[in-house]
């Protein structure tokens, strides 16, 4: 079968924050090991966090306190491809799960979402990082890419494997409410 | 708009974009949607889309191992293209010179931030700001040829980092 891609989207919606000490970044992570801060208008640079090396993405919570980062390698060199949080006020780094994948955050910034290969979705508390109940590979058999809906109730699961499907999950009880196939 | 989700799905230069229902698990019609391809002989392998605003954004992803630079005798070309939802229909191709790995919106969807490899190998990188109506690039910056990824975050003033700092670890 010739490859296919999917991908859903919701369209994302934005609001005004009331808060006036605000301020908009661009944050740049790049594999050598940094968080790079950019001004969002100029590009210039303001400035610059050293994690860990082989960082291998970047995520956020919604308040902006707290950057989620996929690393390769951790602080005494052994392991691989942990998930880690960094809160921005303590600039403390905190290992929530070896290995992982990609990282999803739920609106209100209360959860975040990885996967270990196709062994279910695995849910974090997003101020604690204790490990929840997650999402059993019973349910959630594929690797996904993994969408909130605006209100955090609904979880859209979109694979390729082990049949292109769209899951559609209700996140609160972590049961599956739709299956969308047959389509490639 | 706000509280709707499309699937998208592709082969070769053909993408298919439906509009889902939450409520059913059944799909209705695809909206056609084509990618337009100067090198149909090398095979898309890599495609992403997002949407913001009242428009889906679609970009051959680049830099990743999909690639199809590689091999490819044909000149790619890059570029994002920005798209009614509801009809499917292609409005624009914007920035057809820049090969993105990632685009990520701004809140009103009015302009895009994206990362261009250059080349295969990631030695040659651009950050991109780019307008979405017009597809001018508004600013642009050389990075260090390294493997990059973009995140735009609001957060208190009084914890955006300024100048070097070290991250601790538990």
């Amino acid at each position: 079968m010739k490859r296919a891609g999917m991908g859903i989207l919701f369209l994302l919606l934005f609001f005004p924050s009331k808060e006036q000490d605000k301020q908009l970044v661009l944050l740049a992570t790049h594999r050598v090991g940094r968080v790079e801060v950019f001004d969002p208008v100029t590009l210039a640079p303001i400035g610059s966090i050293h994690v860990l090396p082989l960082a291998n993405g970047i995520g956020s919570n919604p308040d902006g306190r707290i950057l989620y980062i996929p690393e390769g390698i951790g602080p005494d060199f052994k392991g691989c491809c942990a998930l880690y949080a960094l809160n921005l006020e303590t600039r403390r780094m905190t290992r929530l799960v070896e290995p992982s994948g990609g990282v999803t955050v739920s609106p209100d910034g209360n959860h975040v979402l990885t996967q270990r290969g196709n062994a279910g979705i695995e849910v974090y508390d997003g101020r604690t990082f204790e490990r929840e109940a997650p999402v059993p590979r019973s349910v959630a058999p594929g690797v996904y890419d993994l969408y909130y809906s605006p209100d955090g109730h609904l979880l859209f699961g979109a694979t390729n494997w082990p049949q292109p499907s769209l899951d559609i999950f209700d996140f609160a009880s972590r049961q599956l409410v739709r299956k969308v196939s047959g389509f490639r | 708009m706000r509280d709707s989700f499309y699937l998208y799905s592709y082969h070769r230069s053909d993408g298919q974009l439906w509009k889902v229902n939450s409520q059913n698990a059944t799909l209705g019609r695809p909206l056609k949607v084509s990618f337009s391809d100067a090198a149909p002989e090398c095979e898309i392998h890599d495609e992403k889309m997002f949407g913001v605003g009242n428009r889906i954004f679609l970009y051959e992803a680049f830099g990743d191992k999909g690639d199809r630079r590689s091999g490819c005798k044909a000149p790619i070309p890059g570029g994002v293209l920005s798209m009614d939802p509801e009809t499917g229909e292609v409005l624009r191709r914007l920035a057809n010179g820049v090969h993105f790995n990632s685009l990520v919106p701004n809140s009103d969807g009015k302009e895009l931030y994206g990362i261009d490899v250059r080349h295969l190998n990631w030695d040659s990188i651009g950050l991109v700001r780019l307008d979405t109506e017009t597809g001018r690039v508004l600013s642009k910056k050389e990075l260090t040829p390294d493997v990059w990824f973009i995140d735009l975050v609001s957060m208190p003033r009084n914890i955006v980092p300024h100048g070097e700092l070290e991250a601790v670890h538990d």
